[in-house]
Formats: C-alpha cells, sequence, structure tokens
C-alpha cells in the first residue's frame, strides 16, 4: 500500500520526492512538475530577499550544476527576444539532461547485480567514466559535483570570434593602427623617390620616433573603442543568454 | 547556453579583447620597424634593442587603455558615454594635467606620466617627465589597470538582469 501511494506521489507531484542515487526503477516519471520549477520558485524566493548567496551556495554544492545553471539565466532568458518560449526550450533541455543522468543511475543499479567478469568489466568502465577520467565525465555532460573552472579555452575561443566577427569594430581597429602607419611610409616613401634633395629618408630612427608618438595614441583609441565595445556588450542582458 | 557565471564571462573578454588588440597594434608596430630599418637610407636606423623595447612599451601603453575602457564601460552600461569619456580624458585631459606643475607629485598618479617615465630613452618626444621612479610607475601601471577590471567585474556581477 505505502508503494502504491508513493508511486502515486511522485507522479502527481515529481518535485517533492526523494533523490535517490540509483532512482527506483519502479518509480514513473513525474508526470507534472520538473525538478527546476522548485529551484526557480527558490531563486524568485531568494532573489526578493536579496539572498543570492545563499542560492549559489547551493549551486556551489554541485548537487544539479546543470539545474543550477539554467536558473542562473533563466530570468535573462526571460527578458531575451524569444521571451517565454526560451524559457521553455531552456526548462526542457535541463529536464531532458537530467533524465539522461536518471537513465544513467538505472544502468549503474543494473550494473550492480551482474556477477561474473562481464558486471566487473561493466563496473570499470563506469568507475572510469563517472570518477577517475574527467574528460569523459565532460563528455557525458554530468554533473561532476563541482563548479566549472571560471574560464576556459572553448570560452575564450568563442569570446574571441564574437568579437572578431563585429566588422565595424574590426575595421575601425584597423583603420586605427595597420592603416596610419602603412600609408605614412609609402607617402614617405614615394615622396623621397620623387624629390630626394628635399624629402629625406622614409625611414630612420627620427621617423620611427615620430611614428611611435602617433601609434601609441593610435592604438590607445583602439583600444577604448574595443574595450568600450565589450564592457556595454557584457552589461546586455541578451549576452548571457547567447554565450553558448 | 554555457551556465557560465558572469565573472567568467567577464573574465573571458579580457584576454578575447586582448586577442584582436594586440596582433593589430603588433602588426602597425612591425610595419613601422620594418619601414624605418628598411628605408632609413643614410639615416640612422633603429636598433635592435630600440625597437624590442618599444614593442614592450607600445604594448604597456595599450593594454591599461583597454581595461580601463572595458571596466569603464561594463561600469556605465553605456559605450557611446564610456567612449566619449575615456577619449577625452585620454587625449585631452590626462596630457594637460601632466603638464600643470602646480599639481606636483600627484602627476605620478597618472597613466600618461608612468609610461613616460617606461618609455624608451631613443623615443624622447619632448614631452614633461615627472619624476617618479621605476617601481612606481609599475605599480601606476597596474592599478590602472586592476582597479578599473575590478569595478567592472563587481558591475557586471551585481548588474541587474
Amino acid at each position: 500500500v505505502q508503494l502504491a501511494v508513493d508511486a502515486a506521489d511522485v507522479s502527481l507531484d515529481g518535485v517533492a520526492g526523494d533523490i535517490e542515487d540509483g532512482c527506483d526503477l519502479t518509480q514513473r516519471t513525474a508526470g507534472g512538475e520538473q525538478p527546476q520549477h522548485l529551484q526557480l520558485l527558490a531563486r524568485e524566493f531568494f532573489a526578493e530577499r536579496g539572498s543570492r548567496p545563499a542560492l549559489r551556495a547551493g549551486n556551489a554544492a554541485g548537487e544539479y550544476p546543470g539545474v543550477g545553471a539554467a536558473v542562473d539565466d533563466v530570468l535573462h532568458l526571460a527578458a531575451g527576444p524569444r521571451g517565454r518560449s526560451g524559457v521553455a526550450d531552456r526548462l526542457r533541455d535541463v529536464g531532458e539532461r537530467e533524465q539522461g543522468v536518471c537513465q544513467l543511475h538505472r544502468h549503474r543499479a543494473a550494473a550492480r547485480q551482474l556477477d561474473g567478469p562481464a558486471g566487473e568489466r561493466r563496473r570499470r568502465v563506469e568507475r572510469t567514466s563517472l570518477g577517475e577520467d574527467p574528460r569523459a565525465r565532460d563528455e557525458l555532460e554530468l554533473p561532476s559535483g563541482r563548479r566549472r573552472p571560471r574560464w576556459s579555452a572553448r570560452l575564450l575561443r568563442a569570446e574571441f570570434l564574437k568579437i572578431r566577427k563585429r566588422r565595424g569594430l574590426f575595421i575601425s581597429t584597423v583603420a586605427l593602427t595597420l592603416a596610419p602607419m602603412l600609408v605614412a611610409y609609402v607617402v614617405l616613401a614615394v615622396l623621397h623617390a620623387t624629390d630626394p634633395a628635399t624629402h629625406g629618408s622614409a625611414g630612420g630612427l627620427e621617423n620611427f620616433s615620430g611614428s611611435m608618438e602617433v601609434l601609441t595614441q593610435l592604438s590607445a583609441v583602439a583600444a577604448i573603442l574595443v574595450g568600450a565595445t565589450l564592457g556595454a556588450a557584457i552589461s546586455a542582458p541578451a549576452s548571457f543568454a547567447s554565450s553558448s | 547556453v554555457t551556465g557560465r557565471s558572469r565573472l567568467a564571462l567577464f573574465a573571458a573578454r579580457v584576454p578575447a579583447g586582448l586577442g584582436l588588440l594586440l596582433p593589430l597594434v603588433g602588426a602597425a608596430f612591425a610595419i613601422t620597424a620594418i619601414a624605418s630599418t628598411a628605408l632609413a637610407g643614410s639615416e640612422e636606423a633603429s636598433s635592435g634593442s630600440v625597437l624590442v623595447h618599444s614593442a614592450g612599451w607600445l604594448a604597456l601603453v595599450t593594454a591599461p587603455s583597454f581595461a580601463l575602457a572595458l571596466g569603464i564601460s561594463s561600469l556605465l552600461g553605456s559605450r557611446g558615454t564610456s567612449i566619449g569619456i575615456l577619449l577625452g580624458w585620454q587625449l585631452v585631459a590626462m596630457p594637460l594635467l601632466v603638464q600643470f606643475g602646480a599639481l606636483g607629485a600627484i602627476r605620478a598618479g597618472l597613466v600618461d606620466a608612468a609610461t613616460n617615465r617606461l618609455a624608451p630613452s631613443a623615443l624622447d618626444d619632448g614631452s614633461v617627465a615627472v619624476p617618479m621612479s621605476l617601481v612606481a610607475a609599475v605599480v601606476v601601471l597596474f592599478l590602472w589597470t586592476a582597479v578599473p577590471l575590478a569595478a567592472g567585474a563587481w558591475r557586471t556581477c551585481t548588474r541587474d538582469a
């Protein structure tokens, strides 16, 4: 009778169900709410009271890094161009990931029941993929129990690609750095070639010093353009949601 | 979606921005260095040490400007306003303040004074030199880089959606 009651409870209200490591093969999938809904409510609760650190501490505990990260961004998604449909897509993605994890746990539970070499091999593979080889863990996109590094090569490449794709900014930077030096020395060389008596050599330390004086100023201006563009891009809420 | 924190996204933009900026500035410097050497003719050409020193100095001038702009722009949340303020500061206000002798040692806290202190002696452009030690110049440049970045990171992390 108790099992029947629990099954019905999980089906109707999965959020309140207990989390068990191996999952319970007898339990059905929650028919209504998904776990992330509860965290979303918690997020709203803490956000209203200015207690974000408490929620972040919960995320850092690593119980549901995928869900926690999604909750971190869901408000930004809601404010984005796709609005509620974007939020719905995000929640569905996270739900699918959590279901995948649950399925893996079921496989582990089944592996424990195997005897002999087959069972041992299966358990060794799982130990490698889940505990001892972080690369395999990343490939499976499993919750690792700890936060990812603050930045990675993939994130750097993505950020660099985004800024490089800003054609106007790229052209402006080229126009402020490369173009003036190229034009200046071409003009000086042509002037010297046409009238050497009046115009001295295009090169030399004196011209180099003058060029550096101009280049430092223009490089500082280019740096301001790039930095200000990046900083303002960070401030836009959509950038948090689209950083994939 | 990466699920990265705002701090991680902010931190990633520093090397990303420098990754765009420094190669272009380096290419411009390469044109300058090659042309000044190859087209020197009968005039004195720049020595290797001067070129290396100048390249490092150029990077030292560029990187703090980028960090300052990134931090201020994150702090203000506006690209146009930040560019206007920073260009006015960089091209007008700071050079004037450095030349304003009544300010005395306070001028040593300006980026221009620190970069002038670190500039190669062969590139003396006749600008006013504020007396300061090498360590003080490095500290000033570090502060002008780190403080705006810290302020921008803080604002990015605490900004409402």
